[in-house]
């Protein structure tokens, strides 16, 4: 029997329907990852499972247990599912450790000592031993979800609930949690995670459920999700993912910006250092070197560049797209575009993509 | 934290510094010279103005409702309506003069005369108003009026008559003794009528009655062979009971007139009186150098220390602090239980009633709560004003403490209270352990700052007769015609009572709120 079992969940707000008609299972020991598209009900799903949110209709049984049953002791269903939460919630008044302990003395009756000895055994896990006796205000965002899911940890829950752990992170910091869960998710505890990590989903999981709209569109192992989706649904969503946009309105364009979205989106995927440098330096050529001085040369206000970036199946290639329909109505023709390139610039592009070829007034390039 | 308390304590010396500035700001000059001389008869004293017709377009300080005021504007030439400043109090007109703030006091020569005695700088006007003679009122046509007009005759010749005037209206209170009483009384009993209220002629000390009136019918009686017996009344009244036959004798400061003469029998004069202008001495303010610490002495020991006023003022802080403490408590308590009230259901019936409860209350004046129940809702109960007075402050405070609990609880971010339900706290559990300390972090500084606000507020309690610090600071007054020094003192007594309550409450209420600081532990536990 599976330790969680969810039948036709269906929850109702009176002018939305986060949840329509889910069913699925969880086995004792999988590492379920949640993906979808914002706002779609990963999050609603996660907190009907240990009742945060009341479901409309349905059925969920944790360990043969219906939970939605009245006269269920919530509390006591609640001791074995613990959650983390996006924004922490660690309870600030209290210390790290005083955190870690609450749960334990206060209801399963731990000695105040045992309980102290076990915080800091958690805290050991989590790599934060030496901030014990710190408050919650004195640790940056990653430690404070590392915190919380020691506190997690702490009442030996059989299933631990992540609702999008990192989401309110700073990029540097979210490796630090992923870690922390990858080694969670190895030791055979029971994991549900919402997330927007496809790495993490991929590598970590056992299975993943793709939901969309209310419902769960797709539930398998990583492979198939994002190798041969069965579904539509899933496919676009997998390739709308897997795909970097960014348009260019002015000819002193924010370039930090537009590199520090294509490197985030680079290290969301699964590119290697290799293809995500590559990546980003065909961009930037292409961009900065031939596209630009162009624009600046002819006087053209708006360059209107649209560029997009998307990543091949099996994650090896890359292929840029960038839509020059501006430079076309300014009179400017690819071969115009072509002559005044900065020599080493293109020479440098011929090395690290297999051509680039125009098409139209769009310029295609394959990285990779 | 130990250098904010370093400079709490500096913040404090300079607020008791500036609130003796403040106070003493306007009166410098008073004080400098307020009892400073030994002079207890003012009268040698040259007066700023020396003729009612000098009056003409100055401020003149009347007592409200004594109808002195229609007198002043009858015969102080030039004065106008609004040049009249009315006060409840005679030390408060006293006070209006030495400040500067009125140039003249109009009142009955035993007023003005005790106030010249009692403070420095004062003088009263050689021409009266009026000329006005005291003397007892008796039943018409009664026995006793021959005999006692023959003794007041003697008391008169044999300087009897001046010697108590002098001893009645000086500023030496110690000296204002009666007599022995037990002489023997072979003709009876006489009952005196009188009030307590007025001195310098009869009033109260301790318990027993004494003042120049009281002193001369005394020693009539005991040269005539007569027991006293006295019935307490108020002033109107005592006419009335002489009228009536119930009292023998009436003794207050009774004007003999032609008219009352009609109605009932009055004794000769043993006060040759009338209406008088208190003002100031000529070269007022001007330098009297030196004696400026003599008089704070003087003024402190007549404000502390003469007939035990300290014991007064113990009293009065006692029961300020009563009914600060028990309605600070009270009313703590019972904002508590509004939060948990409103807790159960957000929109419900009790969360609405209590928040319009705590609205209506937010929009009155606590003067004007206390009055509403004290003489409308409790009007026909015998209830202690001390009562009311923890009743309504104990609602203001309720109200208020409520109020700002709920909003601090409600600011805690939901997320804090999820977190411990996800764990697998119950609903109580979750408020009292989780959600409820934070929420105290943010409440308790503000509830303490209206607790101080309480204590503050409660010097309103005098308007239902409650005897706190500020009504006893307004007795002292009355009785030492000191002006400024017992509002002084009591400024002082407040503002320390304000600033060690709050300290207290900090230190033992609100830091175990506050983030732990110095070396950290966790109770129970060896940190190892």
């Amino acid at each position: 029997m599976s330790l969680i079992e969810v039948k036709h969940l269906r929850k109702e707000y009176p002018n939305i329907t986060p949840l329509k008609d889910v069913n699925a299972y969880v086995d004792r020991g999988e590492v379920i990852s949640i993906i979808g598209p914002s706002g779609t009900g990963k999050s609603t799903f996660l907190r009907c499972l240990n009742r945060l949110e009341d479901p409309t209709s349905g059925q969920i049984l944790v360990d043969g247990q219906d939970v939605c049953a009245p006269g269920v002791d919530l509390d006591l269903m609640r001791r074995k599912m613990g959650m983390v939460f996006q924004s922490f919630n660690l309870f600030d008044h209290l210390l790290v450790a005083e955190n870690i302990m609450l749960g334990p003395t206060r209801l399963l009756g731990m000695g105040k000592q045992e309980a102290y000895d076990r915080a800091l055994e958690l805290l050991k896990q989590v790599g934060l031993k030496d901030k014990a006796l710190n408050y919650p205000s004195e640790l940056s965002g990653g430690q404070k979800q590392r915190v919380a899911i020691a506190r997690g940890l702490a009442m030996d829950p059989d299933i631990l609930l992540f609702d999008e752990p990192t989401s309110a992170l700073d990029p540097s910091m979210v490796s630090e949690v992923l870690s922390v869960m990858k080694v969670l998710a190895s030791r055979g505890l029971t994991m549900l995670v919402v997330t927007h990590e496809m790495r993490f989903a991929r590598e970590a999981s056992s299975r993943v459920f793709y939901m969309d709209r209310g419902e769960l569109w797709e539930a398998g192992p990583p492979e198939q999700i994002f190798e041969h989706p069965q579904r539509k649904e899933t496919y676009d969503f997998i390739f709308r993912v897997r795909s970097w946009k960014w348009e260019i309105h002015d000819v002193d364009p924010d370039f930090f910006a537009m590199m520090g979205s294509l490197e985030s989106f680079c290290a969301r995927q699964f590119l290697g250092n290799r293809a995500a440098n590559a990546c980003q330096m065909v961009v930037e050529e292409i961009v900065s070197q031939q596209l630009i001085p162009v624009a600046r040369e002819r006087g053209l206000a708006d360059p209107g560049l649209k560029l997009s970036l998307s990543i091949a199946e099996g994650g090896n290639t890359a292929q840029l797209e960038v839509d020059c329909d501006a430079f076309a109505a300014a009179g400017i023709s690819a071969e115009y575009v072509l002559d005044h390139a900065d020599a080493i610039s293109v020479v440098m592009l011929e090395s690290t993509t297999s051509g680039h070829t125009w098409e139209g007034n769009v310029l295609h390039c394959t990285i990779g | 934290m130990r250098r904010t308390s370093k400079s709490g304590a500096i913040l404090a010396l300079l607020a008791i510094a500036t609130l003796l500035l403040v106070a003493l700001g306007p009166a410098p000059r008073a004080l400098a010279q307020s009892a400073s001389s030994s002079s207890d008869t003012g009268q040698s004293a040259t007066p700023e103005f020396k003729n009612v017709s000098d009056l003409a377009n100055k401020k003149v300080a009347v007592i409200a409702g004594a109808m002195l005021d229609k007198f002043a504007l009858e015969h102080i030439p030039g004065l106008k309506e609004n040049d009249l400043l009315y006060f409840n109090t005679n030390a408060e007109c006293v006070g209006a003069v030495l400040a500067g703030k009125a140039d003249a006091f109009v009142t009955d020569s035993p007023i003005a005369e005790l106030a010249v005695s009692k403070n420095e700088g004062l003088a009263i006007m050689p021409e009266k108003l009026m000329e006005d003679k005291y003397g007892f009122v008796l039943p018409k046509g009664s026995p006793h009026t021959q005999e006692l007009n023959e003794r007041l005759q003697a008391y008169r010749e044999d300087g009897t008559l001046d010697k108590l005037r002098k001893k009645w209206v000086s500023s030496d209170d110690t000296g204002k003794t009666m007599p022995e009483q037990g002489w023997d009384a072979p003709k009876g009993k006489l009952v005196v009528a009188t009030s307590t209220d007025n001195e310098p002629m009869n009033y109260i000390v301790g318990d027993s009655i004494c003042g120049m009136s009281i002193e001369i019918l005394e020693m009539a009686a005991r040269d005539l062979g007569y027991e006293l017996e006295y019935r307490v009344t108020n002033p109107g009244s005592i006419i009335a009971e002489v009228q009536s036959n119930k009292s023998d004798v009436g003794a207050h400061s009774f004007s003999i007139t032609e008219e009352r003469k009609k109605m009932m029998d009055m004794t000769d004069s043993y006060y040759d009186g009338g209406v008088t202008v208190l003002v100031r001495e000529e070269g007022f303010g001007a330098n009297k150098s030196g004696s400026f610490f003599d008089g704070i002495a003087k003024s402190f020991e007549r404000t502390f220390i003469t007939e035990n006023r300290w014991q007064l003022i113990l009293d009065g802080l006692g029961v300020t602090l009563l009914i600060s403490v028990l309605s600070g408590a009270l009313g703590f308590m019972l904002g508590f239980a509004f939060v948990l009230l409103r807790r159960k259901k957000e929109g419900g019936v009790a969360d609405k009633l209590i928040h319009a409860l705590e609205s209506l209350l937010g929009g009155l004046p606590v003067a004007v709560v206390l009055m509403l129940l004290y003489y409308a809702i409790f009007g026909a109960i015998d209830i202690p004003g001390t009562v009311v007075a923890i009743l309504a402050f104990t609602l203001m405070y309720g109200a208020t403490s409520g109020s700002i609990m709920w909003n601090a609880v409600r600011a805690v971010d939901p997320g804090q209270a999820e977190a411990g339900r996800a764990l697998g706290f119950g609903d109580s559990d979750t408020f009292f352990l989780v959600v409820l300390p934070q929420a105290a972090r943010q409440f308790a500084p503000l509830l303490i700052g209206q607790f101080v606000s309480l204590v503050k507020d409660t010097s309103v309690v005098g308007f239902i007769a409650v005897q706190d610090l500020t009504r006893v600071g307004d007795i002292i007054r009355a009785r030492t015609m000191e002006a400024f020094f017992p509002l002084i003192a009591i400024a002082i007594i407040y503002f320390a009572l304000c600033r060690l309550l709050a300290w207290l409450l900090k230190k033992f209420a609100v830091r175990r709120f506050e983030p732990k600081d110095g070396p950290r532990t966790i109770e129970g536990v060896d940190l190892r």
